[in-house]
């Protein structure tokens, strides 16, 4: 009776483990992501829905949502309200944003400087929460465009047709 | 000399040989997690704007008496309604009326879209994508303005089908260097808000202005895909 107890070998039924995983394999490639920006949705940046096509490219990232304004990850000033608070702001100017973006700029400058292939384009991508009032939108635009960044890019989530 | 028993009898009756699945095992537990972290829930898209370009006007460029004016096509967005302005005879403006910006639109004497008090509607319109959001008994007509885009696009100022803003907006093919190559200005539509107009108002316009499918086509048709948002005056 031992002996032959002994002999039996434990084998794990794998078969339907590998469908699956097949499956999942699928469709995880099926939904692949190689896109340049990344977002990090939360509660207070919701992006408007738009039927616009164009593909997003590298640029400064700027996101504007109801807490706060940010720039490349990188927290610049605080939102309340869908408003700046006064003391940080010079007329339309948002001051912290501007030295920040300005920064950047010269930044990308010194690089096409060096560098005959690379143009500074003044791209600059806007991630905007859809219920900002336009007033922040103008105010961050306004800034931006002082700091030589001209050619906006309102992220937006594809949907619709 | 006696011959081997054959053993082909005794071959049927056991069980087909297994594979060896455990090196693809590997390989689907080592790409799963990889595949999983560089997964896309949502599709982004982006919409092009540019800051308008501050300068005198180039003396040479003034338009001679007998061409068409140029088109200056201004959609004012206020919190109840559009105004559409420009110097197309279609949309009724008197002279000097489409002067740009937020103040300088003239609302009583250019084409006016009143919002819409349409709760389904606006569940559609305003709440995309969004699923907090609580229907607004009153949002912007964005489907009335996209079809007067269409018909400033297509009906010349007759009101016959001949386009009078038809040029198209896309580089053409034989183009040696479509980078440099300047779409017509009557490509551009100019958005002028209020200051408390919320974004996503700002981007269904700008939805229902970019293009158009025109029936049996699979590529969207151009309506005025260059956009220029006026900042204004406080």
């Amino acid at each position: 009776m031992a002996r032959r107890k002994h002999n039996v070998e434990a084998k794990l039924q794998i078969t339907s483990l590998m469908d699956i995983m097949t499956i999942i394999l699928v469709f995880l490639l099926k939904s692949y992501s190689t896109d340049d920006i990344q977002i990090a949705p939360s509660e207070d940046l919701r992006l408007p829905t738009s039927n616009a096509s164009q593909a997003p490219e590298l640029a400064v990232n700027t996101v504007v949502s109801q807490k706060g304004i940010l720039v490349d990850g990188q927290k610049v000033v605080d939102v309340s309200g869908g408003q700046v608070e006064e003391s940080y702001k010079r007329g339309t100017l948002i001051s912290p944003l501007f030295d920040i973006l300005k920064e950047k700029a010269d930044e990308a400058k010194a690089i096409a400087e060096t560098r005959q292939t690379i143009n500074f384009s003044g791209r600059i991508l806007l991630q905007c929460d859809r219920n900002i009032p336009f007033s922040l939108v103008r105010e961050v635009m306004y800034t931006a465009g002082q700091a030589q960044f001209a050619e906006f890019k309102f992220v937006v989530y594809k949907g619709g047709e | 000399m006696s011959s081997k028993p054959s053993d082909r009898r005794r071959a049927q009756d056991t069980d087909p040989p297994e594979l060896n699945l455990l090196p693809f095992m590997n390989l689907m537990t080592l790409l799963i997690p990889f595949l999983l972290v560089s997964i896309q829930f949502v599709t982004l898209a982006v919409i092009d704007s540019s800051l308008p370009a501050i300068g005198q006007p180039n003396p040479s460029d003034q338009p001679d008496e007998d061409e068409t004016p140029p088109l200056n096509l201004t959609v004012g967005v206020t919190e109840d309604a559009f105004t559409v302005a420009g110097s197309a005879p279609l949309l009724g403006c008197e002279k000097g009326a489409s002067a740009g910006g937020p103040g300088g639109v003239n609302d009583d004497k250019c084409t006016r879209i009143e919002a819409r008090h349409d709760t389904t509607y606006c569940a559609e319109t305003v709440c995309r994508g969004d699923d907090t959001c609580v229907p607004p008994g009153k949002c912007h007509d964005f489907e009335a303005l996209h079809k007067k885009m269409i018909e400033l696009k297509e009906v010349d100022a007759d009101g016959k089908p001949g386009a009078d803003y038809g040029d198209p907006c896309r580089p053409p093919s034989t183009e040696a260097n479509p980078e440099s190559w300047q779409p017509p200005e009557t490509c551009n539509v100019i958005i002028a808000p209020n200051p408390d107009v919320a974004y996503h108002v700002i981007v269904g316009v700008m939805d229902a202005t970019r293009g158009y499918k025109k029936e049996g086509d699979t590529e969207a048709t151009d309506l005025f895909p260059y956009v220029v948002i006026a900042g204004g005056v406080k």
